[in-house]
């Protein structure tokens, strides 16, 4: 009887001593550093020069610092080898996780038989979890379109990490006065690969890009009244969009439906327009006898932004395009313009002026909470959105000369993707392109 | 000086030397104060275990943690039996810069350098404790276990959080995600390496939960823990953004 209390005690006592103890532990408020990445140089082919390398090289590692997820480390650290010497070797993960690399990139250039196109092929790893991120994948093109499959690259890696792929390869229209006057340009998101859009010596403005990315819509006064353009560089139709007449100030496409939101002024009042793309079935969406302005769609295609001066500031407005209904969104600051609705729907960025200036704002279109995004003494403004609502691009005069600007949704990694390209105004941001 | 030994009291004392009566008082004196320094004596041994106060002990051991001098036996055995199963899973690189922080200046002197004068008697009994041997100190992993706050295990939980918030990184691209949430459970041993992690529940975004496994991993090996324990880690990105 006693011997079996005895054990029973001991029983009692040693169970908790040998069930492993559980600790719970909340991880919150995350490191706010970017992945570190090691980028190999990819290994050339025999039949390429070492350029082709050091360009792809040179494109991809700013790609990735653009994307403002990846720092990439200077290879003067690295302990494993600088170039890929083979995919077909497995890498000492070890010697990537000693100099504290997340990441590796490794790849080679082959140059193929048909047409002397250039294949990039490259293997992504996850140094820390000593395993591929994703399987091996190349991509092709023209000699002088390697940057851009290094850019390409770059947003694959950026997908593999994130699940939301990398805008790099997009690309930012824009309006430039280098040549005198002012002409739509285009440039590959990180500001790298600039082309002139139009070149017709008249005034441009305010492009703005097709849901799919192969057509922009602007503003020109080559035939003496501002009217809007169509430009394409797929098989759409290019020209003029609505026939002449009255004075068209801004057209905007609407995300899916084929429509464009117009800015016309008939009999000297200023208000907001739908029509379809072929230029058929005009209607009126704002009636009242001030300026209304600078339409932006929400994601979903069924509510407008616009900027109104109903109230006798300028102020931005949310109409629901079912119901009619308005309703204003802004109070603060005595002039609020160039309202752009996140791809995500969660913000509409805008410039306001609250007494020192321009800057740059987001506004939760339903909540009307604002919070600053943008902040500086000089002139910040007309925001637009990267397609994956993780950055904002703006125009700011805080260099002398009107810029283009970029920064991340949290403020951070600010970029300035116009130097030395004259005046810089009216980015919009493409959609991701195939 | 010449004024001193002319002072009454000490005139007084010289008359009494041989006195009966002094005798007797200094009797008296003698076992008076072997009464009270019994009763410091005393006091003190009835005490002792009592001190178990929080502060000194956790100051102690978590230096004898980082330190990794004389474990208490009843972890001892489990390092040589889970190595094997560390060293293939983790090999440690050979130059790690990040080496083990160790925070071990802080509590020494403070065990080394008691309180002058006053408390000096409070400081030795400290210090015994301190130095106890291990068996005394079961009682107190032991109440832990019963779910009383354990200040070792609130250090080591704190050393652990900070480690896995700094080794998380790339977590912005998840601040539009808000309410995402990834549980993982990982096992270590008595030296900080880690025998297994697995996906308790996953967030529905794998992309979100590799990012929480590579913090993990960065982590590893762990601090020393007091023993072996099975940690229940919880992200989520609050405060990005």
């Amino acid at each position: 009887m006693t011997a079996a209390a005895a054990l029973l005690l001991v029983l009692a006592i040693a169970a908790p001593l040998r069930a492993e103890e559980r600790l719970q532990i909340d991880v919150t408020d995350p490191s706010r550093r970017n992945y570190q990445i090691a980028v190999q140089r990819f290994a050339g082919d025999p039949l390429l020069e070492a350029r082709f390398s050091e360009e792809l090289d040179r494109a991809l590692t700013d790609a990735l610092r653009f994307s403002g997820l990846f720092d990439p480390i200077d290879r003067g650290a690295f302990l494993g080898p600088v170039e890929t010497t083979s995919l077909d070797v497995a890498i000492a993960c070890d010697n990537w996780k000693g100099i504290g690399a997340d990441a590796l990139v490794q790849g080679r250039l082959e140059a193929r038989q048909d047409g002397g196109r250039i294949r990039a092929h490259f293997r992504v790893w996850d140094a820390q979890r000593c395993r591929k991120q994703g399987r091996d994948a190349w991509y092709e093109g023209a000699p002088d379109a390697l940057p851009w499959l290094a850019l390409r690259i770059a947003d694959e890696i950026v997908y593999r990490f994130t699940g939301r792929r990398g805008v790099a390869a997009t690309d930012i229209a824009f309006v430039s006065d280098r040549s005198g006057n002012k002409e739509v340009y285009a440039m590959s998101a990180d500001g790298s690969n600039k082309r002139r859009v139009t070149g017709n010596g008249s005034i441009n403005l305010f492009p703005a890009w097709s849901p799919s990315g192969d057509a922009l819509v602007y503003t020109s006064y080559r035939s003496g009244t501002p009217d809007l353009w169509l430009i394409s560089r797929g098989k759409r139709r290019s020209g003029r969009l609505l026939g002449s007449g009255s004075a068209k100030f801004r057209g905007v496409w609407a995300p899916d439906d084929g429509q464009i939101a117009v800015v016309m002024s008939e009999e000297a009042n200023t208000d907001i327009y739908l029509v379809r793309e072929n230029g058929r079935g005009l209607r009126r969406v704002t009636f009242d006898r001030s300026i209304e302005t600078s339409p932006a769609w929400s994601p979903d295609g069924k509510r407008l932004a616009f900027v109104s001066d109903r109230t006798g500031s300028p102020q931005i407005y949310i109409r629901d395009l079912a119901s009619g209904g308005t309703r204003r969104l802004t109070y603060e600051g005595h002039y609020n313009a160039s309202p752009a609705w996140s791809p995500t729907g969660e913000w509409i960025a805008y410039a306001s002026d609250r007494g020192s200036g321009f800057d740059i704002f987001l506004i939760d279109p339903d909540s009307g909470y604002a919070q600053s995004l943008v902040r500086h003494p000089r002139t910040d403004e007309t925001p637009a959105w990267a397609p994956d609502g993780r950055k904002v691009v703006f125009t700011s005069n805080r260099r002398g000369r009107q810029e283009i600007y970029s920064v991340d949704l949290d403020g951070r990694s600010p970029r300035r993707l116009t130097a030395g390209f004259g005046n810089c105004s009216n980015p919009a941001w493409s959609p991701w392109l195939e | 000086m010449t004024a001193l030994p002319s002072s009454p009291a000490t005139l007084n004392a010289g008359t009494l030397t041989g006195n009966a009566e002094f005798r007797r008082l200094c009797l008296y004196s003698g076992v008076g104060h072997g009464i009270v320094v019994l009763a410091v004596w005393t006091a003190g041994l009835v005490h002792w275990p009592r001190p178990i106060a929080p502060a000194p002990i956790f100051i102690d051991l978590v230096s004898a943690a980082a330190l990794a001098p004389p474990a208490p036996p009843s972890v001892e055995p489990a390092p040589p039996r889970e190595k094997p199963v560390v060293i293939p899973e983790r090999p440690r690189p050979k130059p790690k810069p990040a080496a083990k922080p160790a925070p071990k200046p802080e509590p020494k002197p403070e065990r080394e350098t008691p309180p002058p004068s006053a408390e000096q008697l409070l400081a030795k009994i400290r210090e015994r404790v301190a130095t106890t041997p291990d068996a005394t100190r079961t009682p107190t992993s032991a109440s832990s276990r019963a779910g009383r706050f354990d200040p070792i295990l609130a250090a080591y939980r704190r050393r652990v959080m900070v480690l896995l918030r700094n080794n998380w990184v790339g977590a912005r691209a998840f601040a539009t995600l808000p309410g995402i949430e990834v549980q993982y459970e990982v096992r270590i041993d008595g030296s900080g390496g880690v025998r297994s992690v697995s996906l308790l529940r996953g967030s529905g975004n794998r992309y979100y939960d590799e990012s929480a496994e590579r913090a993990i991993r960065k982590t590893s090996p762990f601090p020393r823990p007091p023993r072996p324990l099975t940690l229940q880690l919880r992200f989520s990105p609050e405060g990005v953004l």
